[in-house]
C-alpha cells in the first residue's frame, strides 16, 4: 500500500464514522477538492445536501476538500459570471506562519534547491542566491497560541464592540494545520457586496487610516505647540489610536524614543522624565510635543499614529478575507497535509489545537521518517528523527506521512 | 406659489420625497413641451462635455422648481439609455455635488436623512456625535473621499458614527450612489427622440487621452521599487493607499517624469477615485498650483521617510543598496548614471507631454 492509498483508506474510515456539521446554504455553494500534496485539483463541485456531501467523501475520499464562502444563484455554472454570485459569508483567516512567531527560527527549516544552502527558520529567498527556498514548516503550541491571540483579539476588539455582531453569528474552525478561521453568517454580512467587505478588512488591519479623519489638528501656534488629536475615550480607531500612545510613552525608553522623535539621546531622558504631563495631554485631546524643536509637530504625531495604528490592528489574511470566490477548508473535513480534523471550536480557551483535532485515536503503523524535528500530538511528544524507521501511532503516523516526511514500512 | 417640498425635491432630486413630488406631476413624456426637451438636452450634452454647469434655478417660483425635477428626470432616462459609464458618474456627480452644496441647516440635514433611512437604522445615543448610522446601511455607499473610509470612522456597536463636519459628506456621498444605481432600470420603452438625444451624448463625450510617460521608448513599472508597487497594487484592488502613501506614489511618478494625466489614469484604477481632488493634489505636488505654484515640483520622500510612514515593504536584495525609491529605479533602469544622459531623457519626456 503507498503513502495515498493509505491516507484515502484511513480518511474513508473516518468519514463513514463520522458526522460533517451542517454547512448553511450547502446547496447554494461551490466545492473543490485535493489530492495527495495538491490541496485543489478540481473546482466547480456542488452538492445539494449533507446527505450528498457525505456520500461523496465516503465513496471517493479527497485528501482535501474546501467550500466556497460565496453562494451562488446557478452553482452549477462553469464561470464565475454564469455562477451568479448573491451572497457570501465574512470570513477571517489567521495563519501562524504570517505572525512569524520566534518558535518557527526552531522547528522549522528551509533549503534552497539552487544553490543547496540550507538553515533554521522561515526564509523564503536563499540569502545566498536569491531562489524560492523549500521550506519545512511545523506548528507547536506557541505559535499555535499567537494566532489564537490575534483571533481573539479580532473578536473583542472590532466584531463585536465595534461591528456589533453578536457571538451567536460567529463560527469558530480550526483550519487543521497552522491556524483559524472565523465565519460570520448573517443576513447583514448576507447582503454586503465586495466593496463592503474591503471597508470591514480595512478597518480590522488600520488599511488606509488617515490620522487627520482622527482629530489631528495644526497646533496653533500663537497658543502653544500642542497637536490637537484623539483622546483615549473617543470611539473605534481615534481612542484606540490614543490608548496605544498612552501605552507607547508608558513603555518607551530614551533611545528607542529618541529615534522615533529624531532627537537626541539626552533630551529624550529629559522628555520622558515629564511622561505624566504628556499622558494628560493626550487625554485631554492635546497632543504635547512643545519640548521638541519642530516646525511639524503634526507631521511627527501623524506618522507615530500610524505605528501605534499598527500595534493595535488585527493581523489576519487581508487577501483571504477581501476574495469573495474563495474556497475554504470544509469545517469538519479532515486536512490532508496533517491528518487532523478542520474542527469547529466551540470554547477557544478550552480549546487544544494539538490534541483535539486528533482523528485517528487507536491503532498503530510501521513508517520510516526522513526527517522530523521535535513536536507534540495528541499530548504525546515525538522526534526529532533523522532517516528512522518505527511503530507509531496511527494519528501520528498519519500525520508524518501527510506531511509527506514518511513512507509506510 | 412653491412649497417647501417641492424646493426640498429639486435640491435632492434622489429622495423618497422627489419621487412622490414627481408622482404627483401625472408626467406623460408625450406631453412634455418641447423646450424643456430641449433645455434637458443641452445639459446632457454639457455634462458629456465636462463643461461647467450650473443648477441653481434663477429663481425660485413653482414652475422653475418643477422644471428643474423634470430635467432630472428626463436627463436621468437619457442617460439610462445611453448606457454610457462617463455619463452616469458625472451625472450623479453633478447632482451630487449640488445637493451638497445646499445642505446648510441642520434640519435640512436632518430632513434629508431620515428621508433616506429608516429610523430604526439611526442612533443618537452618543453625544458627541451628530448621529450614528448602522454599519450595514453605512456600507452600502462606497466611500469616495478618505475620511469616509470606514476605517476613517468611529464606530461603536454596529453603528458609524458622523459629526456636524462629516454627516454633509456621508450625505454627498449617499446622493452620488443613489443617483448612481438610479440607472439599474429597462429604458427599452424609452421615447425615439431621447434614443436620438442619447446618441448624440454619447457621440460628445469628452475622454482626456491618457499620455504614457516613455523611459527608453516604453513605461516600465515592473522596474518600481517593491513601495512604489505596493501602492499601486493597493490602487488596482480598488484601494486608496492613504494620504502618505498618495504622496509617496505621486511624488516618485513625478520623480520619473510622468505627466499628470499618466498619474491620473494610475489613480483612476481606485474605487474612490475622486477625478477633481486628485487632479488638485496631483498638481499641488508638481508645484503647478496652491501655495507652491511656479514652484519646484516636491521630491519623492527617501527609504527612510518610506519607513517612518510605514510604506517601506517587500524590502528585496537591491533595496539594501539604496536609499531613495528612485535611486532603486535608475539601478533598474540602468539610467540617470550619467548626469548628461538624465537631462536629455527630461528633454525626451518633456516632448511627449
Amino acid at each position: 500500500m503507498n503513502e495515498k492509498s493509505f491516507l484515502k483508506t484511513k480518511f474513508r474510515e473516518y468519514y463513514l464514522k463520522n458526522r460533517i456539521p451542517l454547512l448553511p446554504r450547502i446547496e447554494q455553494r461551490e466545492f473543490g477538492v485535493g489530492d495527495f500534496k495538491k490541496k485543489i485539483t478540481s473546482r466547480h463541485l456542488n452538492f445539494p445536501s449533507m446527505n450528498a456531501l457525505k456520500d461523496y467523501l465516503v465513496m471517493e475520499t479527497p485528501l482535501h476538500i474546501s467550500a466556497s464562502v460565496a453562494y451562488y444563484g446557478n452553482v452549477k455554472g462553469r464561470t464565475m459570471d454564469e455562477k451568479q454570485w448573491v451572497g457570501t459569508d465574512l470570513i477571517f483567516e489567521f495563519d501562524s506562519d504570517e505572525l512569524n512567531p520566534p518558535c518557527m527560527e526552531t522547528h522549522d527549516s528551509w533549503r534552497c534547491p539552487k544553490c543547496k544552502k540550507a538553515g533554521h527558520g522561515s526564509v523564503r529567498a536563499c540569502p545566498e542566491c536569491g531562489s524560492k527556498t523549500l521550506l519545512d514548516s511545523w506548528v507547536c503550541h506557541q505559535c499555535l497560541n499567537a494566532a489564537r491571540e490575534q483571533m481573539q483579539k479580532l473578536i473583542d476588539d472590532f466584531l463585536l464592540s465595534d461591528f456589533g455582531f453578536e457571538k451567536k453569528d460567529l463560527s469558530l474552525n480550526f483550519s487543521g494545520n497552522r491556524g483559524y478561521h472565523i465565519y460570520i453568517r448573517n443576513d447583514v454580512v448576507y447582503n454586503l457586496d465586495k466593496s463592503a467587505i474591503v471597508e470591514l478588512m480595512n478597518y480590522v488591519t488600520g488599511r488606509n487610516l488617515d490620522p487627520i479623519s482622527h482629530g489631528f489638528a495644526e497646533p496653533d501656534f500663537s497658543k502653544s505647540q500642542k497637536t490637537y488629536g484623539p483622546k483615549p475615550t473617543d470611539l473605534g480607531w481615534s481612542g484606540r489610536i490614543a490608548r496605544s500612545a498612552i501605552d507607547y510613552i508608558g513603555k518607551a525608553d530614551a533611545k528607542s524614543f529618541a529615534v522615533d522623535f529624531n532627537i537626541s539621546t539626552q533630551m529624550a531622558h529629559r522628555i520622558l522624565d515629564r511622561k505624566e504631563e504628556m499622558v494628560r495631554g493626550i487625554e485631554s485631546g492635546l497632543w504635547p510635543l512643545d519640548f521638541v524643536k519642530t516646525k511639524n509637530p503634526l507631521e511627527i504625531w501623524a506618522s507615530l499614529a500610524q505605528r501605534f495604528a499598527a500595534r493595535s490592528a488585527a493581523e489576519v489574511d487581508a487577501q483571504v478575507t477581501s476574495d469573495v470566490r474563495k474556497i475554504m477548508r470544509l469545517p469538519g473535513s479532515l486536512h490532508g497535509a496533517t491528518g487532523l480534523i478542520a474542527m469547529p471550536v466551540k470554547d477557544l480557551d478550552r480549546f487544544d489545537p494539538l490534541k483535539d483535532p486528533i482523528a485517528f485515536k487507536g491503532g498503530s503503523t510501521k513508517i520510516n521518517v526522513s526527517r522530523a524535528p521535535e513536536f507534540t500530538l495528541g499530548g504525546e511528544t515525538f522526534g526529532p528523527y533523522e532517516n528512522k524507521t518505527l511503530e507509531l501511532s496511527d494519528f501520528a503516523a498519519v500525520y508524518l506521512i501527510a506531511k509527506g516526511v514518511a513512507v509506510i514500512v | 406659489m412653491w412649497s417647501q417640498d417641492l424646493l426640498f425635491s429639486y435640491e435632492y432630486p434622489f429622495t423618497n420625497e422627489a419621487r412622490n413630488t414627481l408622482t404627483s406631476f401625472n408626467l406623460v413624456f408625450e406631453n412634455v413641451p418641447k423646450a424643456e426637451i430641449e433645455e434637458t438636452k443641452k445639459l446632457v450634452i454639457a455634462i458629456a462635455k465636462k463643461k461647467k454647469i450650473d443648477l441653481t434655478v434663477q429663481e425660485n417660483s413653482g414652475d422653475t422648481l418643477k422644471s428643474a425635477l423634470v430635467r432630472y428626470t428626463l436627463a436621468k432616462i437619457i442617460i439610462g439609455v445611453s448606457n454610457s459609464e462617463q455619463l452616469k458618474v458625472r451625472f450623479a456627480k453633478e447632482y451630487s455635488d449640488f445637493s451638497y452644496s445646499r445642505l446648510k441647516s441642520e434640519k435640512v440635514i436632518m430632513d434629508l436623512l431620515t428621508d433616506l433611512f429608516d429610523v430604526d437604522s439611526l442612533s443618537f445615543d452618543e453625544k458627541d456625535y451628530l448621529v450614528g448610522i448602522r454599519l450595514e446601511k453605512y456600507l452600502k455607499y462606497p466611500p469616495r473621499e478618505k475620511t469616509l473610509e470606514l476605517v476613517n470612522r468611529n464606530l461603536k456597536n454596529g453603528y458609524v458614527y458622523l459629526t456636524k463636519q462629516s454627516l454633509p459628506l456621508f450625505l454627498k456621498n449617499v446622493a452620488y450612489w443613489e443617483i448612481y444605481n438610479s440607472f439599474d432600470k429597462d429604458y427599452s420603452k424609452a421615447p425615439h427622440t431621447f434614443r436620438e438625444i442619447a446618441k448624440e451624448a454619447k457621440g460628445a463625450i469628452y475622454i482626456p487621452v491618457p499620455k504614457i510617460f516613455l523611459t527608453k521608448g516604453k513605461l516600465t513599472p515592473e522596474k518600481f521599487p517593491p513601495c512604489i508597487r505596493a501602492l499601486s497594487k493597493s490602487i488596482a484592488e480598488g484601494n486608496m493607499p492613504g494620504h502618505f502613501g498618495n504622496i509617496a506614489l505621486t511624488t516618485f511618478l513625478l520623480g520619473i517624469g510622468a505627466p499628470v494625466d499618466f498619474i491620473l489614469e494610475t489613480y483612476k484604477q481606485s474605487a474612490k477615485f475622486d477625478p477633481k481632488v486628485a487632479t488638485y493634489q496631483i498638481q499641488y505636488l508638481a508645484g503647478k498650483t496652491g501655495s507652491r505654484t511656479g514652484s519646484e515640483k516636491y521630491s519623492a520622500p527617501s527609504c527612510k521617510k518610506m519607513q517612518d510612514w510605514n510604506l517601506c515593504v517587500n524590502r528585496d536584495p537591491l533595496c539594501e543598496k539604496v536609499s531613495h525609491p528612485l535611486s532603486y529605479y535608475s539601478a533598474k533602469i540602468g539610467n540617470f548614471k550619467k548626469k548628461g544622459k538624465a537631462d536629455e531623457r527630461k528633454v525626451v519626456s518633456k516632448n511627449k507631454v
